[in-house]
């Protein structure tokens, strides 16, 4: 910011030399700049950096297979890492105790205890269940895990689901489609939010009343009715990819009409801008104004328009899963896992199988952050 | 409408031509309204307007916000279709054409001659673009260089032609201050080598010292390269030294055009004289001058008041005036330069114009 100041501030001569960098610096540059100056943008794009590692290495990331149960450890609590044992010795590397079940004879609640004479130590890039990643390349190195791979007991960072199932894996998997749904649904909005809108602004006239209409009207519906209403009409049936797809389709549907409206409204002022008018004095044609001056006026925008978007369309999938109307198990989402969580039994006495709801706040607080972050930097030539 | 028959530019002189001539120039935009935007009124914004742009002058267009300055100088140049008129242009040797007549190519070619400055340096440059695209996009678009060298060198010329370091060419505008800016945008205006170039408003943007400068600047250009300026502006005291000629309009229409010194020290038209009233003035010795006030606002495009559209806010108005649409005719004494005037009484009223100090005498 300060760097723009400082040169518009100083009414100099053309030769006196100033920073040559913020002079010689494109848009991108200058955005970059603003975008680093905004730390929790900056911390949070890190985040998501993690979630998205995540999603490609979900594989490697996830310390077991995400279908395999094992029934003795059903609703297992999450493990209390140790760095000194019983007699108080400390050692660099952490390890768990075994868990033990015990029932109680009058409730039937279980409960885990921990057993200190058995103790295993952890390590990284350990071996344990085997997996294709990608579907291409066999492996079973995983991030972190146990260093003795032990098929009977687990490293249960996050806890055990209703079937043993390890949580903190599910989760890892479960960003395969949770922070996915969110870019491939504003990608799909995003193409049809800019051309329906850029037809409307440009056009103007009765296309752009049409479009304007329809718009209105479909905002005009409650979303989550709309959703609901959407899903159930998809056939059970269906293949996980085609569902998936289905879904992205269903929330882009009111997601494009956000953004072509901000498209419309830009290519309508920047239409008024000077520079615009000055081209088509110049003789440039049509495309060459809409490719040269006003898409790339208004691109910034409208890709931290879309980074706001994201959460949206998380929530959407979330919560369309929650209720059973999106995916279904056993495809892995946050909202899948999240159904587990309806019972309140499970609830009281096994509070971890919230914690995907956890990892759904904290997605997407970063692309809020990010998202504002992008907005505030997007115009690197506005008021600072 | 009839044509007028007078001379719109200066007397008689046989070596002046007219490099643009605007005939009878009217723009009304329709006022919509309602769900099937059906039309229910016209904003009369340019109404009947005609005058000569001499080959070489500055002719300023000055008047009140919404007067139609602006609309006037964007019908010359076609970015606003004209409802009606002529734009008659003829450059050297070449037949008139009428702008308002041509296709699109034909246009585009035209277009190379007449260039235009914007008011406001800050939007008139994309951001996005470096000087050597901003400066060139003219050039390149209208085929004008080979290759980027030679591109490169044509924008280096512009670039010293209005005093900018030509080294800057790869910087951004956001590295430069308003008028340097405003002078990116006269490069930019000048690279096709044009005849005619439209100012609007091309110093009201800036600090008072850079519009000097500016100003200077735009002179200076126009005696090397025998530009021609339509000024459009506001500011009595920009005009005064900037342009040759003046011509004062008021709601659509021209109320008063004559040489600047004429128009400034013995108006013809109250509007003028309440223009000049209002303008401030730097010198104490004649501070007590009396001023006029208008009363109202300036009269409404859409509902124009009868007679002529000046009248409720004239203090010298009559019933003639609230019925009769005086017509624009030389007022000029014999042998003088041509001084038209729209007003019933131009030739009965004393106005009173700017008070010339004695050394303001000496250096006129």
């Amino acid at each position: 910011m300060s760097k723009v100041i400082e040169i518009q501030a100083t009414e100099s001569g053309p030769d006196i030399p100033l920073d040559q960098k913020v002079q010689v610096a494109s848009q991108w540059q200058l955005i970059r700049w603003r975008f680093l100056q905004h730390k929790l943008a900056v911390v949070s794009l890190f985040v998501l950096g993690l979630f998205y590692f995540a999603v490609i290495f979900a594989e490697f990331v996830a310390p077991y297979d995400p279908e395999i149960f094992i029934a003795r450890l059903t609703l297992a609590p999450p493990h209390t890492i140790h760095f000194t044992d019983a007699e108080g010795n400390f050692t660099i590397r952490p390890f768990i105790y075994r868990q033990v079940k015990t029932l109680d004879k009058v409730t039937y609640i279980a409960s885990y205890t921990e057993d200190a004479t058995v103790a295993y130590p952890l390590g990284l890039f350990v071996h344990g269940d085997p997996y294709k990643l990608w579907g291409l390349f066999e492996s079973d190195i995983h991030l972190f895990g146990m260093v003795e791979h032990d098929e009977e007991t687990r490293f249960s960072l996050l806890g055990q689901d209703t079937y043993g199932r390890d949580l903190f894996s599910r989760i890892v998997y479960g960003t395969r489609i949770s922070l996915t749904i969110g870019l491939v649904g504003v990608a799909m909005s995003f193409i049809l939010g800019v051309t329906i809108g850029g037809l409307s602004g440009y056009l103007g006239g009765r296309v752009d009343l049409i479009i304007q209409r329809v718009i209105e009207s479909l905002r005009a519906i409650p979303t989550l009715p709309l959703w609901m209403g959407l899903s159930v009409a998809l056939p059970p049936n269906w293949p996980l990819l085609k569902t998936y797809f289905a879904i992205v389709i269903i929330l882009s549907i009111v997601g494009w009409t956000t953004i072509a409206r901000e498209v419309r409204g830009r290519f309508l002022s920047l239409r008024e801008e000077d520079f615009v008018g000055a081209a088509e004095l110049d003789g440039a044609s049509n495309l060459r104004i809409i490719f040269r001056y006003l898409l790339p006026s208004f691109m910034s925008f409208v890709i931290a328009r879309l980074t706001l978007a994201i959460p949206g369309m998380i929530l959407g999938e979330t919560a369309l899963s929650f209720i059973g109307l999106g995916l279904q198990p056993p495809a892995i989402s946050w909202g899948v896992l999240l159904r587990d969580a309806q019972a309140i039994r499970v609830l009281a006495l096994s509070p971890w199988i919230l914690l995907p709801a956890v990892f759904v706040v904290i997605s997407i607080l970063a692309f809020n952050f990010v998202g504002d972050g992008l907005r505030d930097a997007a115009d690197p030539y506005g008021s600072v | 409408m009839t044509a007028p028959t007078i001379p719109l530019g200066k007397a008689g002189n046989s070596n002046e031509r007219a490099i643009i001539s605007v005939r009878n120039l009217v723009k009304y935009f329709p006022i919509e309204a309602g769900f099937l935007r059906r039309q229910v009124g016209l904003v009369k914004a340019v109404d009947d307007v005609s005058f000569d742009l001499i080959e070489g002058e500055t002719l300023a267009l000055v008047g009140e916000s919404g007067c139609g300055k602006t609309t006037t100088s964007r019908c010359v140049i076609q970015a606003l279709k004209p409802t009606a008129g002529q734009v008659l242009f003829q450059m050297d040797g070449t037949p008139a054409v009428d702008l308002t007549q041509l296709d699109k190519k034909a246009l585009k070619v035209a277009r190379r001659n007449i260039r235009m400055i914007y008011q406001d340096p800050y939007s008139s440059l994309n951001p996005r673009m470096t000087l050597l695209q901003i400066i060139g996009e003219p050039l390149v678009i209208n085929r004008a260089v080979k290759g980027r060298a030679e591109l490169e060198e044509r924008v280096a010329e512009l670039l010293r032609m209005v005093r900018l370091d030509p080294g800057a060419m790869n910087r951004y505008p956001h590295a430069f201050s308003g008028g340097q800016r405003q002078r990116i945008a006269i490069a930019r205006a000048l690279s096709l080598s044009p005849k005619v170039v439209i100012a609007d408003e091309a110093v009201s943007a800036l600090d008072v010292s850079v519009q000097a400068q500016i100003l200077n600047l735009l002179k200076e250009l126009q005696k090397e390269l025998g530009l021609t300026y339509l000024f459009v502006a506001h500011n009595l005291a920009v005009v005064k030294y900037a342009a040759d000629r003046v011509a004062v309009m008021y709601a659509g229409k021209i109320v008063e055009t004559a040489e600047t010194e004429a128009l400034y020290i013995t108006p013809k038209h109250p509007y003028t004289e309440a223009l000049l009233s209002a303008a401030p003035n730097p010198d104490p010795d004649t501070r007590n001058r009396p001023r006029i006030v208008l009363t109202g606002d300036v009269a409404d495009a859409g509902n124009l008041p009868s007679g002529c559209a000046f009248h409720p806010r004239c203090q010298y108005a009559q019933d003639r005036c609230r019925q009769e649409t005086p017509e624009l005719v030389n007022v000029a004494n014999a042998g003088e330069p041509a001084h038209l005037s729209a007003c019933h009484f131009a030739k009965e009223l004393e106005l009173v114009g700017i008070v010339v100090t004695a050394a303001e005498a000496r250096n006129v």
